[in-house]
């Protein structure tokens, strides 16, 4: 029944909602401005129409210091739009903007959380404000001309033009010589700087026929001995032939440049358009709608099943029937994999998020560090987007806080200036593997095993730990190596949490690194959460499901010795380890087969213990939708979190390893 | 001449005052239409260990993952085998759906609130908490019951039952 509240409720969340949208939008404008340094005409543009609805979208929920305050940026915006040949300062308008951007950020957040926001705005607004009368009383006929489009391009950091041209031809690579330039210009950034290639966009697809044509161009400053350059450059793959000059003109050079890749201008300019037909091509759509039209799909699936495949029909010739219910199930599955899919959200909306932690991170370290992201178009489930937030962001906290060095440090060993965290992400198999990796000082696995004995941890020398041992150490509770604890990470808590939050949706953490080189770490994560793998297993009288994930091998029992403890309890003896028996009697509540002889062992994995589970038989696999348990039973679970509709419209219980391990 | 007006309360809900009877071991209950969903054929039931004996188990009800009380076993009676006309009444209390099962569903009948008379004060028996108030309509006693009670209560009295 509708109260009055829920009235000014949906209101409320709407205006979270567009606001958030709009915010995740500013936010991708304003780190692009970071990178060039410079306010676009469109990006001006864009930040002041944010501004100014959300002044006004404030304003009629009546939260007035959020409208003032964003009217405040707006004028400022405003300032910049309407003297569009001023110079100004870059660096004053940037931090004002994102502190703005930031104060409106928690608002919405507080909002959403329920809590009531602090009305704290006023200093910000008042620095505006006072900007606002510097900036429009300083005389209009200043004769400094703005620096123009490209030539804001090419200032960095320190300030230089790039001194060589590189031009390199690839062979033949089948459409891919975009991905072979991206690749040479990735590598090469790590001896350069003020590196600068044309075409600009080497990913975009349209480009590789550009590079075909004109082979790809590289400008700069080599921060390593020019022969190494050359040397990196002619153990390229496929490279055909390339130039390398010193080039003074480097403007005449660019103008030129700039005019042959012609197309890949264009295509910078592209984005932005398609960002702008994007806002309408979305639509939000309630979660809870989602759902039940997941619900209903996964039953039509069965539904059809059962009619097209029912034993009515086996006599029967009805070959018209069987046409059209082969033309069914086709439809069926279709909609069965649209539905899948809509469920997936780009992981990019998280990505977003790390760009602007670290630009704050930087800032505080006081280190020189820059976010590479790929793969950011991978998708996922949505569900699970909202578990890696939380662990990326602490894994790019540790990379710039403990892994990447202060700039001294850097030059010293060789090191370019800027560190550089990649952020990637990539579909392998069922599962998705985002990573964070940093080229700073890497791990020492010395250094852990110490850090290890001293908790107590160590069971065996250091000798005989694997690479892959060692690391772990690293996610237990309580680790950390750092001597100092930061305000940032370095409490010990950070990679045991993170664990834990990939191990609530079925991942794994591995961790790879080098000393004096950097550091990776990899989240690997299933797709989605609702449907797995599983294997179906008769106990008794029911079918349950266990998660192929948590399943290592099955065994048949006279392949095996089995021992007898006193106590009862029964171990398998398989290659020369030792698993402890799980009777489904004892520990799920379920009677089935009495002798192990008659029935099947599943040898089951989980984080810290194994143990082999028996069953009457096994009866089938495949991919299975997973539906949790009514909350009304849920104190009983006991090790039954979820279940499954099978194929002939039976349910499974789902038996959750993990718990079953855990009571064990 | 008298003309009736509906009234205008009663326009409003046209549930209120509907009651769905069904029965157990010749005893005749009655529950608020308000609460129910829907009537059920008795159906396969997937049995979930570790649960209270008077909970069989879960059904799929297209889609929806449905836990099923039997009521004759919540009420402290002798369990009767299930048959073709056993039902399974679905009922829907603040957002937490159950099915119910009875032996017999029989009809939806309209009771005055004037009619329904507070069940007497005998001892705390067993099952006398679920029930709310009795009603004789057609020379039969009809005990109302009180459906989020036969939720969400837990205890039991240990008593053996009359």
């Amino acid at each position: 029944m509708s109260e009055t509240g829920t009235g000014k409720d949906q209101f409320l969340d709407l205006f979270v909602f567009e606001t958030n949208q709009l915010l995740e939008q500013i936010e991708k404008i304003i780190i692009n401005c970071e990178k060039t340094k410079s306010f676009r005409e469109d990006d001006v543009n864009e930040i002041f129409r944010f501004m100014h609805t959300t002044k006004s979208s404030a304003a009629m929920m009546g939260y007035l210091s959020l409208s003032e305050l964003a009217h405040s940026l707006e004028d400022l915006f405003a300032l910049l739009r309407n003297n569009k040949n001023r110079s100004y300062d870059f660096h004053n308008f940037f931090t004002l903007t994102l502190a703005g951007v930031d104060a409106i950020k928690s608002f919405v957040s507080e909002l959403e959380n329920g809590t009531q926001p602090l009305e704290s705005t006023n200093k910000l607004k008042e620095q505006i404000g006072l900007y606002i009368q510097e900036l429009s009383s300083v005389d209009r006929l200043e004769p400094k001309v703005t620096k123009s489009k490209e030539s804001m391009k090419l200032d960095d950091n320190t300030g230089n033009l790039p001194q060589y041209d590189l031009n390199v031809f690839f062979n033949d690579c089948g459409q891919s010589e975009n991905i072979r330039s991206h690749l040479l210009a990735h590598t090469l950034k790590k001896y350069t700087t003020e590196l600068i290639t044309y075409p600009k966009e080497l990913l975009k697809p349209g480009n590789s026929e550009t590079i075909r044509k004109h082979g790809l161009h590289l400008l700069f400053n080599p921060s390593v001995l020019l022969s190494e350059i050359e040397e990196i450059v002619k153990s390229t793959v496929l490279l055909n032939r390339y130039t390398l000059e010193e080039t003074a003109k480097i403007k005449d050079l660019q103008k030129r440049l700039e005019s042959t890749y012609v197309q890949s201008m264009a295509s910078l300019e592209q984005p932005k358009n398609a960002g702008a037909s994007m806002h309408s091509d979305i639509m939000a759509v309630r979660v809870d709608k989602m759902d039940m039209l997941f619900n209903l799909v996964g039953e039509i699936t069965i539904s059809e099943a059962m009619v097209t495949k029912g034993h009515d029909l086996n006599a029967l010739r009805a070959d018209q029937f069987r046409r059209e219910s082969e033309r069914l199930s086709k439809l069926v599955k279709n909609l069965q994999d649209i539905v899948i899919e809509m469920r997936m959200v780009p992981l990019e909306h998280v990505f977003q998020k790390m760009n602007r932690t670290i630009i704050s991170l930087a800032d505080t370290l006081g280190k020189e560090i820059s976010l590479e992201v790929y793969g950011e178009t991978t998708e996922v489930d949505k569900k699970i987007t909202e578990y890696l937030t939380d662990p990326l962001t602490h894994l790019i906290r540790n990379a710039a806080d403990h892994g990447i060095e202060e700039k001294e440090e850097r030059k010293r060993l060789g090191k370019p200036p800027k560190g550089i965290i990649t952020l990637s992400a990539n579909r392998v198999a069922g599962e998705v593997w985002v990573s964070v990796e940093d080229d700073g000082r890497g791990i020492d696995l010395q250094h852990i095993y110490s850090t290890a004995k001293e908790k107590g941890l160590v069971t065996k020398p250091f000798e005989e730990h694997s690479e892959k041992e060692l690391f772990s150490y690293l996610l237990m509770p309580g680790f950390t190596t750092k001597e100092k604890v930061t305000e940032l990470s370095g409490r010990g808590v950070g990679l045991d949490v993170v664990r834990e939050n990939i191990a609530r949706i079925s991942g794994a953490v591995q961790i790879e690194s080098k000393v004096g080189m950097g550091t990776k770490i990899t989240l690997k994560i299933p797709l989605t959460l609702s449907i797995m793998g599983a294997m179906q297993v008769v106990i008794g009288k029911s079918v349950f499901s266990i998660p192929i994930n948590m399943m290592k091998e099955t065994i048949i029992p006279k392949d095996v010795k089995i021992v007898h403890h006193i106590d009862g309890n029964e171990i398998v003896m398989l290659r020369g380890q030792c698993y402890p028996v799980i009777r489904p009697e004892q520990q799920l509540g379920i009677s089935g087969y009495e002798a192990i002889s008659d029935g099947i062992l599943i040898l089951v994995e989980g984080h810290e213990n194994s143990a082999c589970l028996f069953v009457d038989k096994i009866v089938g696999q495949g991919q299975i939708v997973v539906k949790p348990l009514p909350a009304y039973i849920e104190k009983t679970k006991g090790c039954f979190s979820s279940c499954t509709v099978l194929g002939d419209g039976t349910i499974s219980l789902i038996i959750d390893i993990k718990q079953l391990l855990n009571e064990f | 001449m008298q003309m009736s007006f509906d009234k205008p309360e009663e326009i409003e809900d046209t549930v209120k005052g509907k009651y769905l009877i069904f029965t157990i071991q010749n005893e005749e209950y009655a529950l608020e239409i308000r609460v129910v969903d829907e009537i059920l054929e008795m159906q396969p039931i997937s049995e979930v260990p570790n649960l209270p004996a008077y909970i069989k188990g879960i059904i799929n009800l297209r889609g929806d993952i449905i836990p099923v009380m039997d009521l004759r076993l919540r009420f402290y009676k002798e369990f009767r085998e299930y048959d073709s006309r056993t039902a399974i009444i679905v009922v829907n209390i603040a957002s937490t759906r159950l099915g119910l099962v009875a032996d017999r569903a029989n009809k939806v009948i309209f009771i005055e609130d004037s009619e329904l008379i507070k069940p007497p004060e005998i001892k705390e028996s067993d099952y006398n908490r679920f029930v709310t108030a009795i009603c004789k309509t057609e020379n039969k006693i009809k005990l109302v019951l009180d459906c989020e009670k036969i939720l969400t209560d837990h205890e039991r009295t240990e008593l053996p039952s009359f």
